[in-house]
């Protein structure tokens, strides 16, 4: 690879880091938090009919879960200082709970797996039964 | 195809986007502390890296591929209809030819799933900054979306001239991508503007599938795909499924994935075509939202909504 395209590369990288680190300095690192009020919230947006029967919120706000009167479930992320969320019928979610995680895939790669951390959070029964429904309990 | 066939331009072409980043720096630079300062706009770092970091991605992809989408217009440029010569009349021609074939791309990047894979990357940020347009694909050219430039080149455009004013077009683009610049008067009916944009990249209803302009916004007041920012509706920023990850190679590749999933899916045909070429968010059963079902629902919401004008969206 000829020089100037090496610098060039590098520099680029370089700048990159610089604007980023510039970013955090300037305090923009703001962080959402999901509780059941934005759950609620996030339901109605992504459909304004839906009607959130139960919620689980994980200990550490990073994300939570909203089963809906019709058998949907929402699962939501932060995603830096916003959230990201998914509206599946519960079938097509893929659950698995332990006691110290509660994971949940989907067939959808812009949205990763969702690891929640329980601590000492116990999941709702209804949560518990997702999971079980999939003979994914452990 | 010989780059030797096209008329020489009567100046050196400088690399227009080159000259431009310490300028895109700079502005980036102010636009975060004039936001820290007045609190009008947003930016997240993280957010801010990633849109950097797909920049920085298409940079990279430019330097390996970009040699292909030049090969591709001197070799179209070989079969051309007349040699168009480098004088006033024919730059002045050539600005509005590649303005129009930008807006085109942009149109059918928006409403066909095979493009609209490479380009949703440009909207998969929920902020709008300067860093977002700098948010952009890394499979533009393996995905074909340069050849809407070149029936330019067919009819005899030289291709060095359409590169020209796809960079002047490029560079242009990158000061509408803020919400610290309200409405720019007279200036709001000709050219494409900061508050034509935001509605471009909103996922408000209202807005979805409107002002694809690059330079010039009357191509979308020709066309029909105009709509005005709404003051009491603020934009939200992003696509209809925001992604849950700042991850670049998963926003890169995201929907590229999906297709193939789909497509090793389809039981027909004519499932396949319509997994890469319908609209995006199309299925066979209609069970999944485009940008027509979401609108059409959001106008059944409206106050006063007939069936005859929800039938008519």
């Amino acid at each position: 690879m000829a020089l100037p395209v090496l610098v060039q590369v590098g520099g680029s990288a370089a700048v990159v880091a610089f604007m980023v680190a510039v970013a955090a300095l300037l305090g923009f690192r703001q962080s959402a938090r999901i509780d059941a009020a934005a759950l609620e919230r996030l339901a109605r947006e992504a459909d304004p009919d839906a009607k959130v029967e139960a919620t689980f919120t994980a200990p550490n706000g990073a994300a939570g879960l909203a089963r809906l009167a019709d058998g949907r479930v929402l699962t939501a992320r932060v995603v830096g200082e916003d959230t990201s969320v998914r509206l599946t019928p519960a079938r097509s979610l893929h659950v698995r709970l332990t006691r110290k995680r509660l994971t949940v895939t989907f067939g959808d790669f812009g949205f990763p797996p969702l690891h929640i951390a329980l601590k000492n959070t116990a999941p709702p029964d209804w949560i518990v039964r997702l999971a079980g429904d999939q003979g994914e309990k452990t | 195809m010989n780059p030797s066939e096209a008329p020489p331009p009567p100046f050196e072409i400088p690399d227009i986007v080159t000259y431009a980043i310490p300028g895109f720096v700079l502005l980036i630079l102010i636009e975060m502390i004039y936001i820290r300062v007045t609190g009008r706009g947003r930016y997240e770092a993280r957010d801010s890296a990633g849109s950097l970091l797909m920049g920085f991605g298409n940079q990279i992809m430019g330097l390996l591929l970009g040699g292909v989408a030049v090969a591709g217009y001197y070799l179209v440029y070989h079969f051309r209809l007349s040699t168009i010569p480098w004088t006033w009349w024919s730059l002045t021609l050539c600005f509005f030819g590649e303005d129009l074939a930008y807006y085109w791309f942009h149109r059918i990047a928006h409403e066909r799933r095979w493009f609209w894979a490479s380009h949703v990357i440009h909207h998969t940020s929920q902020h709008y900054n300067l860093t977002t347009a700098l948010r952009q694909t890394w499979t533009g050219t393996l995905s074909l979306s340069w050849i809407f430039w070149l029936p330019l080149v067919w009819i005899g455009f030289p291709p060095a001239m359409v590169l020209m004013f796809s960079a002047i077009s490029l560079v242009y683009q990158f000061w509408i991508h803020t919400e610290t610049i309200d409405r720019l008067g007279p200036l709001e009916w000709v050219m494409n503007t900061p508050s034509h944009h935001r509605v471009h990249h909103a996922t408000n209803p209202k807005y979805l599938d409107a002002n694809y302009a690059g330079v010039l916004i009357i191509w979308d007041r020709l066309f029909g795909t105009f709509v005005p920012e709404d003051a009491n509706e603020k934009p939200r920023y992003g696509v209809i499924s925001n992604l849950g990850t700042f991850n670049p190679f998963r926003v890169a590749t995201h929907e590229w994935i999906g297709i193939a999933r789909d497509v090793a899916s389809a039981k027909s045909f004519g499932e396949v075509v319509g997994y890469l070429f319908g609209p995006p968010g199309w299925s066979p059963d209609g069970s999944r939202k485009t940008s027509a079902s979401i609108k059409a629902a959001w106008a059944a919401r409206q106050p006063g909504a007939s069936a005859a004008s929800v039938a008519a969206e």
